[in-house]
């Protein structure tokens, strides 16, 4: 399951630097990477959420190359917050998917933004809420129900998921 | 105990992080070995991704562009026929340029070295303006070197790899470039912004000097990174400062960086500025 989930996550990112930029809107595009922490959060709990998350974050900060460790942070905390969810969640519902991509992307786009003023990088809040988070939180919104399915469907075929949420009933 | 021992693991994570988050904030011309590995390790792969994409690109461009090509091609006919009789022309007056240099002692700045390059990568977040090209240190490319389409200035050389570099594009809020508006001659200084995307702010160096829409911004040369008189951009709105500050202006690249496919990196820096003739016997380019 490890394997998978790390390959989807290395796909993902090949994805993220080279196609998605095509895909934006209005210059914003979705970021995947968070919505596999997001789905795996929420399938599979806090501790699962916050590996993947600081795996993930690990990622970018690799591929930016400066501050190293603040996508980390940021997507660990936002796998973890989400992941105590999961008790919670009827998983079934469509709602579920979205809401979740859009509270992950305002969790890890805040956790980031706090996180960067330690390092002493300054982000104007409001046009960085208006231009940048909001938008790309509608964007993971849409494609949440999308990158559910996929993640279901990759801890399923191992045996391991209980998707539909009906383990939580 | 368990729960302890979690809260030690999660506070010594965070605890790594931010230092190591702290102690790599400030540009760092050398990468890590890790990062290194994962970028020249990813490189091959986005490279043939990217390439597939801007053939698939160029396909579409092609079928849509067919119609035209019948029009356009007798058009460029024409346009050719007068470009050779002005080539011919404007090679005589190199040449009658280049005897009278000789003759005031000039020496004529050598040709730009430039390393042509593909865009393979870019930021994933949303929050900052770069890209990866795939040439590295192995092809001389080191970091601040300029980097341009034939459009304009795209930004500059900010870590290499052997065999990939990222770039910081005129747009990054970390970016500034030492500018000059084209009519008027004022410098000024171009900053990347967060605040409007796909834009830069032009911020006077005088508070007498006025900024008008529609003007364009080269770059000056005073950095020492860009050669003089590149095209950075237009500005197409003038803002006014808040609290008594002077005007500013959002500038629109005059690079399409949604477009962005190949660019050249100017590995010869920019050329020694001219001085008196006598000093100038025998000098080479200096590299910024």
């Amino acid at each position: 399951m490890h394997l998978r989930l790390g390959l989807l996550l290395l796909l993902l990112t090949l994805l993220e630097t080279t196609v998605i930029p095509f895909a934006r809107i209005l210059g914003i595009g979705p970021n995947l990477i968070l919505l596999e922490i997001v789905a795996v959060a929420l399938f599979r709990g806090p501790l699962a959420g916050a590996l993947l998350g600081l795996a993930g974050g690990a990622l970018l900060d690799l591929w930016r190359g400066q501050a190293l460790g603040l996508f980390a942070l940021a997507g660990g905390i936002t796998g973890y917050l989400l992941g105590l969810l999961e008790p919670r969640l009827f998983k079934d519902n469509l709602l579920v998917p979205a809401l979740a991509g859009l509270t992950g992307t305002l969790l890890f786009q805040g956790a980031f933004l706090l996180l960067s003023s330690f390092t002493g990088a300054r982000f104007p809040v409001w046009p960085a809420l208006g231009r940048v988070i909001l938008p790309e939180a509608l964007y993971n919104a849409v494609l949440g129900p999308l990158m559910f399915r996929i993640v279901a469907n990759l801890l399923r075929s191992r045996g391991v998921a209980t998707v539909a949420g009906k383990e939580n009933a | 105990m368990r729960q302890r021992r979690r809260l030690l693991v999660i506070g010594a994570v965070v605890f790594v992080l931010l230092g190591l988050a702290y102690s790599t904030a400030r540009q760092r011309p050398e990468v890590s070995l890790v990062e290194q590995a994962v970028r020249d390790g990813l490189a091959p792969v986005q490279y043939a991704v990217s390439q597939s994409l801007y053939r698939l690109r160029e396909a579409l461009r092609t079928v849509g562009a067919i119609r035209r090509a019948q029009e356009e091609n007798r058009r460029l006919k024409q346009v050719i026929a007068r470009l050779r009789a002005e080539n011919a022309s404007l090679q005589e007056a190199r040449r009658e340029n280049e005897r009278w240099r000789r003759l005031l002692g000039f020496t004529q700045s050598a040709a730009i070295d430039m390393v042509p390059a593909q865009v393979i990568g870019r930021d994933p977040t949303n929050w900052f303006g770069y890209v990866v090209i795939n040439k590295g240190s192995r092809h001389r490319l080191r970091p601040n070197l300029p980097v341009v389409t034939e459009e304009g200035v795209v930004g500059m050389v900010r870590q290499v790899t052997p065999y990939t570099a990222s770039v910081l594009l005129l747009l990054d809020s970390r970016s500034a470039i030492g500018g000059q508006v084209a009519e008027s001659r004022d410098y000024v200084l171009v900053e990347g912004s967060t605040a409007r995307l796909g834009t830069a702010v032009v911020k006077p160096l005088a508070p007498e000097i006025r900024l008008q829409t529609g003007a364009t911004i080269i770059t000056s040369g005073l950095g020492q990174i860009f050669p003089k008189g590149l095209v950075i951009g237009r500005i197409e709105e003038v803002v006014k400062g808040r609290y008594g500050l002077a005007p500013y202006g959002i500038l629109r690249p005059a690079v399409n960086f949604a477009r962005l496919e190949e660019v050249a990196v100017l590995v010869g820096g920019v050329p020694a500025p001219a001085s008196a003739p006598a000093d100038q016997e025998g000098a080479t380019p200096s590299a910024s």
